[in-house]
């Protein structure tokens, strides 16, 4: 049964910041992860670009025109990189399962072993359990987060779709979808509870009690999880913001502009820490002694 | 293919241009209506006379009617049939159609209607039933008038495209039988109606004429029109509105109960003040008093939701006539109706018709989104380019479209400035511009000529564009940069007193291609060459391109010198000599489309001199070699920047590569790539 812990964010912010060393390096395996598309894609831009006079104008600012042009010059290597990208999708999402795996037992060890470990080894210990409740938490994620969403999406639509007075029509839009993101963001925060006790060492089925289990607690989940994705949306915005706004013509921008993107994804990567620690968080309450039948952290 | 326009005399231009003569529309057609407008069903009862003047110098043996409603009759018209798959599906009570249920001739008390059989003279489809030819009992002589006795019903559709009716809001456009257009055949001893179908790309062609409408509402709707309200009676729970315009072509209105009416009047002496009068009088070779317009009352007409967008309308309402009067000659007409339509009714915005236009508010458009600013422009601009000068939409749209696209340019940058932001949007509505960077409104219509293939030329009929991208390519953006084209060969001033000189002479008139380039001839005194004029005529894309630059050392003058025979023996001696200073620069000029224009090949050396070479003929490449200092950058066109080039990447290259780019889109690509991997961490 999850249960209120008393320790709120407090306790996810000194998981974080005891398995920071090891959310670092989560973010330079992503950062490898992007890089074929990146060195790719730098790479077709070179070959069209490095030595146009509008190398800068295209470095600069995304104009329509521009960008058109070149969209069309890249067309056949696109396509080629797309399917390329989704036939890749199997293996990303096995390296991002095996990611999660690691920050999730980093998270889940005591004070003092979590600096050191490494990602390597916990993600690989992670990953059998975690590959074994996949099925079960997207079948789960899907029932209880996405179709919720998407009806909540349509439902808006219905509602408006003879309204005069768009204001009205769109805070109703915006709410059913607000609503709808909600359901999402709740049935992944409990798969997530899930996933940090079957890492934990729990049965499937524990686990899967462990997700119905939070799901019937909306106002405990959320409340653990809601303030990280808040802070992720805010990011991406805040930065999408200052992004626009740096205009890249000198060298000093465009290490600004590499920079600003870095940042906005090493804080998504610790937002998303933030997450799983309180997601761990709530699997521990439901497995302390004396209702627990677990101790909560890594088997050894 | 593209011929030489003749050179009208200047003289004879700059005689009209200082003292011009707006000439009378010939007296074609006149329609006195009464229409009774059913709001509950979307019904229009229709009843009244027709008086057609035969104008041609050939007797007419028939009349060809447009009944555009019966492209909405079913999904097996043309019209449907040529929409795309997209296209909204039709329920069955959201159908239209206009029948045409008597056609008398006046006195004669026979119906014709008992001959008339339904035409498709462009694709031949029985099934289509928006054209009807009426044999006339006798053929009409030239200069001789009918009278005609008719009456319709009309059903309005879900707005699929122009006309409709939605949530009580109904836009009754081509809502009765129109006469086509007669026009005097080849050789100009026959006469022969231009009465095109309903297409899914193309728009109208008819005659001027006086409209007198009696449009009769339920009491407590709101009425827009075509032309002054002239007389308004109520009694028995109905309101009479009478409108009526001279000069005009075609006839719309729109009524909804809950359109709020907002009115203000364009004050000719202040808008077109003296001075201003005075600059554009000067800019055109004009005298002022020509540019005096009179005063018009533009009426806005908005439900109470969208008031937030009241002043934008009125603004670039007020902006649009006046520049465009003091381009173009001014508005002659009393009244501007401007009508926004509500939600839902989207299909029916942006469209024009003669004194009255539909555009579009979008709740939540920041200042810096030119939304309905751009619209409404353009639909003011249409005013003049198929109000005044009614040219034939159907045949040649590039004449209404292009031209008014070019217009609308011009007036927005003079008004609102050259840049815009197009925001995303959420549900319909935009999210802030701070998202997105500012850019050109002039590449707006690069950007549309870049994202279709050139496979229409821009003069044909528009039934016959491979689709409506092609179309917005062949009659929207390839004018524009055309005029963009001409603005540089000739000079703003030129093309601008050109466009005057058409716009003046053919008022009320039905002018072709050939004629605005007459104009444009005359004033840039020659003939236009065929390079100018051929994308308007062929289709294809053009592109010049710089593909190679490369500038390396002069190579040391290695190999045999001498060969010579010494006692039945080759002896060869080897070159000696020293290698020359500097470099060979080697460039590459590629033609990449199917159009050729003359260009400029400008090479930049080390040294700041810049060497100049002609690009002509119709090869597809072209190579340029120099020794000397070392070559650093190769320009086509200089400054002067071909607009219709598609290619801004590869007009001109430099020989150090610059990383940068590179840099910020891998940057760019995996910052986004992140973004999937994330919202895939979250989603799986």
């Amino acid at each position: 049964m999850i249960e209120r812990d008393g320790q709120g964010m407090g306790a996810d912010l000194r998981a974080l910041r005891r398995s920071f060393s090891v959310v670092l390096r989560v973010h330079l395996s992503k950062f490898l992860l992007t890089l074929p598309v990146a060195i790719g894609f730098g790479a077709l831009v070179h070959r069209e670009l490095a030595h146009s006079l509008e190398a800068e104008r295209f470095a600069a600012a995304l104009e329509p025109a521009l960008l058109l042009e070149f969209v069309r010059r890249i067309e056949p290597a696109l396509g080629a990189g797309l399917v390329a990208f989704l036939a890749a999708m199997p293996l990303l999402m096995l390296a991002l399962l095996f990611l999660d795996g690691a920050l999730l037992r980093a998270l889940q060890r005591p004070n003092s072993a979590a600096a050191g470990v490494s990602v390597w080894r916990e993600g690989g210990q992670a990953m059998v359990p975690l590959l074994r409740l996949w099925p079960a938490s997207f079948v789960l994620l899907v029932a209880l987060g996405l179709l919720p969403a998407y009806g909540l999406h349509r439902l808006g639509r219905f509602v408006v779709e003879e309204l005069a007075d768009e204001r009205t029509a769109f805070f109703i839009r915006l709410s059913l979808t607000a609503l709808g993101a909600l359901f999402l963001v709740h049935a992944r925060a409990s798969g997530d509870v899930a996933r940090a006790l079957v890492v934990s060492g729990a049965p499937l089925g524990l686990a899967v009690r462990g997700f119905f289990s939070a799901f019937l607690r909306p106002r405990l989940v959320l409340a653990a999880s809601l303030p990280w994705a808040i802070g992720g949306l805010f990011v991406l915005v805040t930065l999408s913001l200052i992004d626009v706004r740096i205009g890249r013509t000198g060298t000093a921008w465009v290490i600004a502009g590499f920079l600003t993107q870095q940042l906005s994804g090493v804080l998504r990567t610790v937002l998303g820490a933030g997450w799983l620690a309180a997601a761990s968080r709530l699997a521990a309450s439901s497995c302390r002694p004396p209702d627990g039948v677990l101790p909560l952290g890594p088997p050894t | 293919m593209p011929t030489m326009f003749g050179l009208v005399p200047t003289a004879l231009f700059a005689l009209s241009v200082s003292n011009p003569t707006l000439p009378e529309p010939p007296p074609v057609v006149e329609y006195e209506l009464e229409v009774r407008v059913e709001p509950d069903t979307r019904r229009l009862h229709g009843s009244g006379t027709l008086r057609f003047r035969n104008s041609t110098k050939a007797p007419a043996d028939r009349l060809c009617f447009h009944l555009y409603l019966n492209a909405f009759r079913n999904e097996a018209s043309t019209f449907m049939r040529e929409l795309s798959v997209e296209a909204p599906r039709l329920e069955l009570d959201e159908h239209g159609f206009v029948e045409l249920l008597s056609l008398e001739e006046e006195g004669a008390g026979s119906d014709l209607l008992a001959n008339a059989r339904y035409i498709s003279p462009d694709d031949g489809r029985p099934e289509d039933r928006t054209v009807l030819e009426v044999p006339l009992k006798s053929p009409l002589d030239p200069g001789a008038d009918i009278e005609l006795e008719l009456s319709f019903v009309s059903q309005l559709p879900k707005p699929v495209a122009r006309a409709g009716a939605i949530g009580g809001f109904m836009m009754a456009a081509q809502w009765y039988p129109k006469l086509g257009v007669l026009e005097p055949a080849a050789g100009g001893t026959e006469a022969r109606w231009s009465c095109h179908q309903y297409h899914a790309i193309g728009e109208f062609f008819a005659p001027f004429g006086r409209y007198r409408v009696t449009i009769d509402v339920p009491d407590g709707h709101e009425v827009g029109a075509t032309g002054p309200r002239v007389e308004m009676k109520t009694s028995s729970g109905r309101t009479r509105h009478v409108h009526q315009q001279d000069k005009v072509h075609d006839f719309a209105f729109v009524v909804d109960p809950r359109l709020e009416r907002h009115e203000r009047r364009f004050e000719a002496t202040r808008e077109l003040s003296e001075a201003r009068r005075s600059s554009a009088a000067a800019h055109l070779g004009i005298e002022a008093e020509v540019l005096r317009g009179s005063d018009v009352k533009v009426i806005l007409l908005i439900r109470p939701e969208r008031r937030f967008a009241i002043e934008r309308y009125f603004t670039a309402a007020f902006h649009a006539l006046r520049e465009l009067s003091l381009r173009f000659g001014p508005y002659p007409y009393s009244t501007l109706t401007v009508v926004d339509p509500p939600p839902g009714a989207g299909e029916t915005g942006g469209m024009e018709y003669p004194t009255l236009i539909t555009a579009g508010a979008r709740f939540g458009a920041p200042a810096s989104m030119p939304v309905p600013e751009s619209v409404t422009i353009h639909e003011i601009g249409h005013q003049f380019f198929y109000g005044l000068v009614g040219t034939n939409e159907v045949q040649e749209a590039w004449l209404d479209e292009g031209l008014t696209s070019y217009a609308t340019l011009r007036v927005y940058e003079q008004t609102y400035g050259r840049t815009l932001r197009f925001a995303p949007s959420l549900f319909g509505v935009p999210l802030s511009p701070w998202f997105v960077h500012p850019f050109e409104f002039r590449e707006i219509e690069l950007a549309r000529l870049l994202s279709a293939p050139d496979q229409d030329p821009t003069i044909q009929p528009s039934w016959m564009f491979r689709d409506l991208r092609s179309y917005r390519v062949g009659v929207y953006a390839r004018p524009v940069r055309f005029f963009m084209r001409l603005e540089q060969l000739y000079g703003a001033k030129t093309l601008d007193r050109a466009l005057y000189r058409y716009a003046v002479a053919h008022r009320y008139g039905a002018p072709r291609s050939a004629d605005l380039l007459r104009a444009i001839e005359a004033e840039a005194h020659g003939p236009l060459p065929e390079w100018v004029t051929e994308p308007l005529f062929r289709p294809g894309g053009f592109e010049l391109a710089v593909s190679e630059l490369v500038s390396r050392p002069v190579p040391e003058p290695r190999g045999i010198a001498e060969v010579r025979l010494e006692a039945d023996r080759v002896v060869t001696s080897a070159r000696t000599s020293t290698r020359a200073p500097g470099f060979f620069t080697t460039v590459v000029v590629e033609r990449r489309g199917e159009m050729m224009r003359p260009a400029e090949l400008l090479l930049t050396l080390e040294d700041g001199a810049v060497l100049r070479h002609k690009i002509k003929g119709r090869r597809r490449w072209w190579r340029f070699e120099h020794q000397g200092p070392r070559a650093v950058k190769a320009e086509l066109f200089g400054a002067d920047n071909d607009p219709l080039n598609q290619t801004q990447i590869h007009r001109a290259r430099r020989l150090e590569a610059e990383h940068r780019p590179a840099f910020v889109f891998a940057g760019h690509s995996g910052y986004v790539v992140g973004l999937i991997l994330d919202a895939l961490r979250f989603l799986l």
